[in-house]
């Protein structure tokens, strides 16, 4: 036949036009020079890098007439034959279609006889990974210990399908992926030879879909020029590989980066509707999104300064981005991605992702993670308030000042709020409102009300403590427990951390060592439940009180110490004047 | 020049030059969705390949090659077929015997993988040699729905045409044209594949039913107060729908739930819905374009589901519920 594919017409005939495989072919052709020539080879990497190349050049080089030499001279005959594939002594086998061990024991027969018409005989085994293990068994002795004259060169895409005794036998060379760059470069040669106009933004768009097979880029080329003649633009290329233009990637990019979900849909409604695949539209996109990330992260990386050269815009749009949105949002894609293959409604899983992406977006990470710094400030200040609280003796002199600065406030207080009874009411839902205000309010004032509306409104609750109700709480405290999982078990969970100090006409007074818990179990949704089952179990209205460990340390130091000693009622009632008038020694 | 292929679309344009200019590959690769017309156009340019009239350079259908071609016994054009399951080493084997011979009657041989995504790893392996290079002059025409489903370095051998999917305007437009209203042929032209899937779903018996049922369900499960539940096994699990027949009303269902989105972000030349405007609008209005979004979700995992087999009536049962809390 007259035509010939191009990756076949421009196969390369020696070292020197191998492209991006300098550490291979330097390697190969020092041994060559050197006369050290193992008798095994094994070429591996990825499709359209070279190995069957590779192996025919090394072939060549070595039965080459004109030779030892290290590059084949593809005059003699010696490689005209190989090249055209009629000498006798360099065997090419198809080991995927010949992988059984009865194929194996022909070709060990054959290794015997000395070479024909040139120096080496030289088996060529490719797709060698497809050899089932009792052929490759049969392969190792022939393989470690062959005849002086025999040369093996295995080619694999998979070489981690071989056999730890075949590679250690081989002396292995990795072939690798080859650039956008070196691929552009040996197109604009070819083109340059053939005499073909070809626009260079138009090469790096077939070297970015070649995924580094050159190969593959001299398909999608021979394609390109098969179908517009002489000319290769970019717009030929974009509808051959059913692609999206890089400008179509940034704008859309920039709609989600904006949140504008009508663009964004209204865009990809657009592409469906022009014939694009939704599945090529996700994957171009996702790998989009993956360079974005790439240029944030590693901006020095050879493929995105590849990816710069020709779209102009990139850089603009990744800055609209932080690497964790990039991160997030490449995750979303690659599960949208792995949906697709089991619906064949993949333009609504299409649409989906693209109103979630813009729309998550939108609840701004950045203004979240100020918020959650901001919040982690408050409780750690929270927390230090807390710490200095708990030991009032002792404290350095500014401290106790900090002391002397809450007694004013606690004053002020009380000047604000002439009924201190009404933050904490007796029982009831309603309870709820006036303590967490005074919670925030604590946060959020200085340094002066949150010891002191403890103080103050325990005193105040605590003006009459009953002891029997307070010893029936205790005991009976775990069946309180109970009664609150059976009816919700989020409320026993948190109620778990607390501990019965007190209870006063209808206050159960509960300690917590965590502010977190004791403002969680004042929730009304908690509450609620906790009340009903402390007033069944007492028989008479109760109502929570939560509070903080250490404000019961610390009014039990301010004088209330005796309340736990003490025996009978009478006593109580002693300590509650001597209670009461402490408060007022306080005040003034 | 070309309105002889059996669909138009670049990959026609491409064969049709590669034929006129004799650049032909040994291998392409035909990629596209069901229903893209790939099988047709791959018969159209075998015959292109075969037929003797080299002058005119696209099939004359008169000559003996286009007409062995046409009643299917052209003995160098052979079509490869999955044996069972998937496509097998031997016959891979075999094709490379017989082709490894010249060709009977015309210069070239042409074989068809008609399903290449069913090639076990095995065949594609042994048929990378023989794709590459054949020993005389042959022609293989790969067809697949997905890259995916190939070797990289299958495709890599391979010049790759791409076959768009029947855009959504000529289906309906076909649609039409065989007497369906405009409205049903707009929403058969997008929750259908293909027009043959359209065609059968707009002929098949529960056809309007399904749509009530969408519209039913969703005002039930927007309006708090009615039963959803109830509805479903009513209309559903008491008659006994066939799965394919609940498979349908969950595409259309997501589908539907898809339009009040795009009516929330007022895309209306979006909504596929047409003759329901005025509820899809009501619905839109009392729901959150993320709710939406979470319910499309919601039915295309309860459609999952029931592909790989789970109860029909707890999935559909679960996806109501789901729903229902979306909704609140």
């Amino acid at each position: 036949m007259s035509y010939i594919a191009l990756y076949r017409e421009w196969r390369p005939q020696s070292f020197a036009e191998m492209v991006g495989q300098e550490h291979v072919t330097r390697t190969l052709q020092n041994a060559l020079r050197n006369q050290r020539l193992a008798h095994a080879y094994l070429f591996s990497g990825p499709r359209g890098t070279g190995k069957t190349s590779a192996a025919k050049i090394l072939s060549k080089t070595i039965n080459c007439e004109n030779g030892p030499t290290n590059e084949p001279c593809n005059e003699c005959a010696a490689c005209r034959g190989i090249t055209q594939g009629s000498i006798m002594d360099v065997v090419e086998i198809d080991a995927a279609s010949n992988r059984g061990v009865d194929e194996i024991r022909d070709l060990r027969e054959q290794v015997k006889y000395a070479p024909t018409e040139v120096r080496y005989k030289v088996y060529i085994v490719d797709e060698v990974h497809m050899l089932t293990t009792e052929a490759f068994n049969a392969l190792l002795k022939t393989l470690e210990e062959p005849p002086r004259h025999v040369v093996f060169i295995l080619a694999t895409t998979e070489p981690h399908k071989l056999p730890a005794t075949i590679i250690s036998r081989c002396q292995r060379f990795d072939f690798r992926r080859i650039s956008g760059r070196q691929i552009v470069e040996r197109l604009q040669h070819i083109a340059n030879e053939k005499q073909i106009e070809a626009e260079e933004d138009a090469l790096w768009l077939i070297a970015r879909s070649a995924e580094g097979g050159m190969r593959d880029a001299l398909s999608i080329f021979d394609q390109v020029i098969s179908f517009g003649g002489h000319k290769v633009s970019v717009d030929s290329i974009v509808s051959l590989i059913g692609g999206l233009r890089a400008d179509t990637l940034a704008s859309l990019a920039r709609s989600i980066a904006e949140h504008d979900v009508q663009q964004v849909l209204h865009a990809t409604g657009n592409l469906i509707e022009d014939g694009k695949d939704a599945g090529q539209i996700l994957h171009d996109l996702t790998l989009y999104f993956r360079d974005l990330l790439m240029y944030k992260t590693v901006p020095s990386l050879e493929e995105i300064q590849d990816r710069i050269q020709y779209d102009k815009s990139f850089p603009q749009v990744a800055d609209l981005f932080s690497p964790s949105q990039l991160i997030a949002m490449i995750e979303q894609m690659t599960e949208t991605a792995q949906e697709m293959k089991w619906h064949n409604q993949v333009r609504l899983l299409l649409e989906m992702l693209l109103v979630r992406l813009a729309n998550t977006q939108a609840a701004d990470v950045q203004a979240l993670w100020k918020r959650l710094e901001e919040l982690e400030r408050k409780v750690e200040t929270g927390v230090n308030r807390h710490h200095r609280q708990s030991e009032p003796t002792g404290v350095p002199q500014s401290n106790r000042e900090d002391a002397q600065e809450n007694r004013v406030g606690m004053k002020n207080n009380k000047e604000e709020q002439p009924t201190p009874s009404d933050a904490i009411p007796a029982s009831g839902s309603r309870q709820q409102e006036p303590v967490s205000a005074s919670v925030s309010a604590s946060a959020s004032a200085g340094m002066g009300s949150e010891t002191a509306s403890p103080g103050r409104s325990l005193g105040k609750l605590l003006n009459n403590p009953n002891l029997d109700l307070f010893e029936k709480i205790t005991s009976g405290w775990s069946q309180i427990l109970d009664q609150v999982k059976r009816r919700k078990i989020t409320a026993q969970a948190w109620l778990l951390d607390g501990e019965a100090v007190a209870v006063d006409s209808g206050n159960v007074i509960v300690a917590f060592k965590n502010q977190i818990h004791r403002d969680t179990v004042m929730k009304a949704i908690h509450k609620s439940v906790i009340d009903e089952v402390l007033s069944e179990f007492l028989e008479q209205p109760a109502g929570l009180v939560a509070i903080l460990q250490t404000e019961w340390k610390q009014y039990k130091q301010q004088g209330a110490a005796e309340l736990a000693s003490t025996v009978d009622n009478d006593l109580v009632d002693e300590v509650i004047s001597i209670f009461g008038r402490e408060i007022v020694d306080i005040e003034d | 020049m070309i309105s002889n292929w059996p669909v138009a679309g670049i990959a026609a344009d491409m064969l049709q030059r590669t034929l006129q200019t004799g650049r032909l590959a040994h291998a392409y690769l035909f990629l596209g969705p069901e229903g893209a017309g790939m099988l047709e156009t791959a018969v159209y340019f075998a015959k292109g390949i075969l037929c003797e009239q080299k002058e005119g350079k696209s099939p004359c259908g008169e000559c003996i090659h286009c007409r062995r071609v046409d009643s299917g016994n052209h003995p160098d054009l052979v079509f490869l077929e999955p044996a069972g399951q998937s496509i097998k080493i031997q016959q891979i084997r075999d094709i490379q015997k017989s082709f490894s011979l010249k060709a009977m009657e015309s210069s070239y041989k042409v074989y068809v993988l008609t399903r290449a995504d069913l090639l076990t790893p095995e065949a594609s392996n042994a048929l990378l040699k023989f794709l590459e290079e054949p020993a005389t002059p042959v022609v293989a025409i790969l067809l697949a729905n997905r890259k995916a489903s190939l070797l990289p370095t299958v495709i890599s051998r391979c010049q790759i045409m791409p076959f768009h999917r029947v855009s959504a305007g000529s289906v309906q437009e076909a649609l039409q044209n065989e007497g369906l209203s405009a409205e049903n042929a707009r929403l058969l032209s997008h929750v259908k594949e293909s027009i043959d899937s359209a065609r059968k779903f707009s002929e098949h018996e529960k056809f309007a039913e399904i749509l009530n049922l969408v519209v039913q369900l969703s005002e039930e499960v927007k309006s708090s107060r009615g039963n959803p539940l109830f509805l479903i096994q009513d209309k559903i699990s008491k008659p006994g729908w066939a799965n394919d027949e609940v498979e349908s009303f969950l595409d259309c269902l997501a589908w539907w739930y898809r339009d009040l989105l795009n009516m929330t972000l007022q895309l209306q030349d979006r909504i596929v819905y047409h003759n329901q405007i005025s509820r899809v609008q009501s619905q839109a209005a009392s729901y959150r374009s993320d709710r939406l979004v979470h319910m499309v979700e919601i039915v295309l995992s309860a459609k999952k589901r029931l592909q790989s087999h789970a109860n029909q009536q707890l999935v559909l049962e679960q996806m109501v519920l789901q729903l229902q809390g979306e909704s609140s």
